[in-house]
């Protein structure tokens, strides 16, 4: 007995040893691979196990690595390698990324896997872009005087923002920006987050345009003489980075993974917005985890890709609100928003002009942190009042009035001071 | 007084039959529940102590343990564990089985039977068993069950055993756990007792480390010098 005894506290010695060298040597995983397909497999429900430390919804370590065991598995019968792992509780799965030898093509691989007995679904990882036009050198700002960019927000006098923030500003909502990496020290935004994190491996961690820019468009600090104010400056943001600026672009993508992260994690942490400010293909994982959020009453807020005739993926997912800043694609369920021309917050303490569905989504999501501050009930498109219904431009004021208590003569009475002001 | 009571229901013929029905009707339960669609898990632990519900089952001596476990697509899991001390012939081993369904994606239930023997008992000639079928929720981080035995530790001692289990992920790897429970006997005379136990356990993909406290409250029938409250280390490896 005392043989065993020694043998087996000699084997997990060495275990740990073997263990550490191999970590030491395992190469970081690319965020973004064409190449790589995510598995899916099945989490089995929580249950009574004797001798086992308490464990939660994703299970003990014996579970952990059981499932890990069949990616191993998988991985090794159809050619493939273990990149990473990320656990979805929330969706009854266990999330296995893979990559591919180059050449073969991921749709064919992903199909194969789903086939086999352990795997709930496969899918390649897609990536997505954000719906920004192409934006101007960076620092038209910087040398203005503090807070002189209000009037020239097209909110302030399409939107009647002053107006709409004598009746809310989205005190106490939360609302996730999934997004790029925000400049979370602007000054403009500093002190506008409960959360920041970072969902993106293998790139840099500067401030990125896009994120920066969508996060002040929804919460930019107003009267703070600086800058800009947003649709809901007393929002609570949530910074999620999922997507990243490569290097020397100023292109903004995301992929599956971390699209998936981030939206769990908005969700997990009772997120009542979720801005997604982007769109790619359709997407099994996203779609369900949308579909979550939207049966836990969250709103989200996707942008319509000009390029893509149903607008593009989750704006054209059923529950998500779409918004275009293109009148001529506000047709039947894409609202309409402010998103051409828009001053907004910059890293490195700047501000600047951008346009883009993005943009319009960013105010759209503020417009809904608006209602939800007297009515959190007010969380599908069918609360925005809009011209035609059902889609088009939407009346903000008459919007937020109507979830709101106050008479229908708010806006009305101070629509003119804001131009004044 | 107490260890008289104790080697009185010692049965000592029985164990090693015991453990190889139990390991036959494991058997016959895997392979008719079937492999497709199914998890199987294999692991080896050293623990510091064997504390269960508050109390050292080895009389604070170190315990190697081996355990199989299976979850069937279906919903059907069940598995088995045997373990032993240095120096000791076997000490425990028993079986499990029972049905689990997600209610929703934050809420599942399960049922199901527990067995458990105990032999060499705290390194005592003794032995004692136990079975229990329980049923129970487990919400996101939390989960709770209610545990009826026949035959709690000795034949005939009806118990009712409630307990309410957290666990949190601080960190990748890391886990935080506590539990705590009270168990009541169905005999009039019994008193109610408690135990609350909280750990905190660091997976290393196959591998993992634990510590953990545990304690209970003085009433526990069995013996009042194993309920002490303590501090157990443990290792475990996954296959």
């Amino acid at each position: 007995m005392r043989r065993l005894w020694r043998a087996l506290l000699f084997s997990l010695g060495l275990y740990l040893l073997l263990v550490g060298a191999a970590r030491a040597q395992e190469p970081r995983p690319a965020a973004a691979d064409a190449q790589q397909i995510l598995v899916l497999l099945r989490l089995p429900p929580s249950h009574f196990r004797p001798n086992a430390n308490y464990a939660d919804a994703y299970g003990d370590g014996a579970g952990i690595s059981a499932r890990r065991r069949i990616a191993e598995r998988i991985a090794r019968t159809h050619g493939l390698s273990l990149v990473t792992s990320w656990p979805m509780p929330m969706l009854g799965v266990d999330c296995f990324v893979m990559a591919a030898p180059p050449g073969q093509s991921p749709e064919a691989i992903a199909a194969a896997l789903a086939r086999e007995p352990d795997v709930s679904w496969s899918e390649p990882m897609h990536l997505y872009r954000t719906q920004a036009a192409p934006t101007p050198a960076p620092g038209l700002a910087s040398a203005l005087p503090n807070d002189p960019l209000f009037r020239a927000q097209p909110a302030a006098g399409q939107w009647r923002l002053a107006d709409l923030h004598a009746i809310a500003t989205g005190r106490n909502v939360r609302v996730a920006v999934v997004d790029s990496m925000i400049d979370i020290r602007h000054p403009d935004l500093i002190g506008q987050f409960q959360t920041a994190q970072n969902f993106v491996t293998g790139q840099g961690q500067a401030p990125e345009l896009h994120g920066t820019a969508v996060a002040g468009i929804i919460a930019g600090i107003g009267d703070n003489h600086l800058g800009i104010v947003g649709v809901a400056p007393h929002a609570q943001l949530m910074a999620l980075r999922a997507c990243w600026q490569p290097a020397h672009s100023s292109a903004t993508v995301c992929d599956t993974l971390s699209l998936a992260k981030a939206i769990y994690y908005a969700i997990d942490n009772k997120a009542q917005v979720i801005n997604l400010s982007l769109s790619g293909p359709l997407d099994i994982l996203l779609g369900r985890l949308l579909d979550q959020a939207l049966a836990r009453g969250v709103t989200v807020v996707g942008a319509v890709d000009p390029m893509i005739s149903d607008g593009g993926f989750p704006a054209s997912h059923a529950g998500v609100v779409a918004v275009s800043d293109d009148p001529a694609l506000a047709t039947a369920g894409v609202y309409l928003a402010p998103g051409r021309d828009v001053p907004t917050t910059e890293p490195g303490g700047r501000w600047s002009m951008v346009s883009g569905s993005s943009y319009a989504a960013a105010h759209v999501s503020g417009l809904f942190a608006l209602m939800r501050e007297h009515n959190p009930q007010s969380q599908t498109a069918l609360a925005l009042v809009a011209q035609p219904s059902g889609g088009g431009a939407i009346d903000a004021c008459a919007t937020v009035l109507r979830t709101s208590a106050l008479c229908a003569c708010a806006c009305a009475s101070q629509s003119l001071a804001v131009v004044r002001h | 007084m107490l260890r008289n009571r104790w080697r009185s229901c010692a049965i000592k013929p029985t164990p090693a039959r015991r453990l190889w029905l139990g390991a036959l009707s494991t058997l016959v339960s895997l392979w008719i529940a079937g492999p497709a669609r199914a998890q199987f898990n294999v692991s080896v632990a050293v623990d510091s102590d064997d504390r269960f519900r508050g109390l050292s089952l080895s009389d604070g001596r170190p315990v190697l343990s081996a355990s199989v476990g299976f979850d069937q697509a279906g919903g059907v899991y069940l598995g088995a564990s045997v373990a032993d001390q240095p120096g000791a012939r076997l000490t425990g081993y028993g079986q499990y089985l029972g049905y689990a369904q997600r209610l929703n994606t934050d809420i599942a239930w399960d049922v199901g039977v527990n067995n458990q023997y105990l032999t060499d008992y705290a390194g005592k000639n003794s032995y004692i068993h136990y079975s229990e079928i329980y049923s129970g929720l487990s919400i996101g981080q939390f989960s709770s069950h209610i545990y009826f035995s026949p035959d709690y530790f000795k034949p005939d001692a009806k118990t009712i055993y409630v307990d309410i289990n957290g666990a949190i992920r601080p960190a990748g790897g890391w886990r935080l756990f506590a539990h705590a429970g009270a168990l009541t006997p169905l005999q009039s005379g019994g008193a109610e007792h408690y135990d609350l136990s909280a750990g905190v356990a660091r997976q290393f993909k196959a591998f993992e480390l634990h510590v953990s406290w545990s304690g209970a409250s003085p009433a526990q029938p069995q013996s009042t010098t194993r309920n002490r409250s303590g501090l157990e280390l443990g290792a475990a490896y996954f296959f």
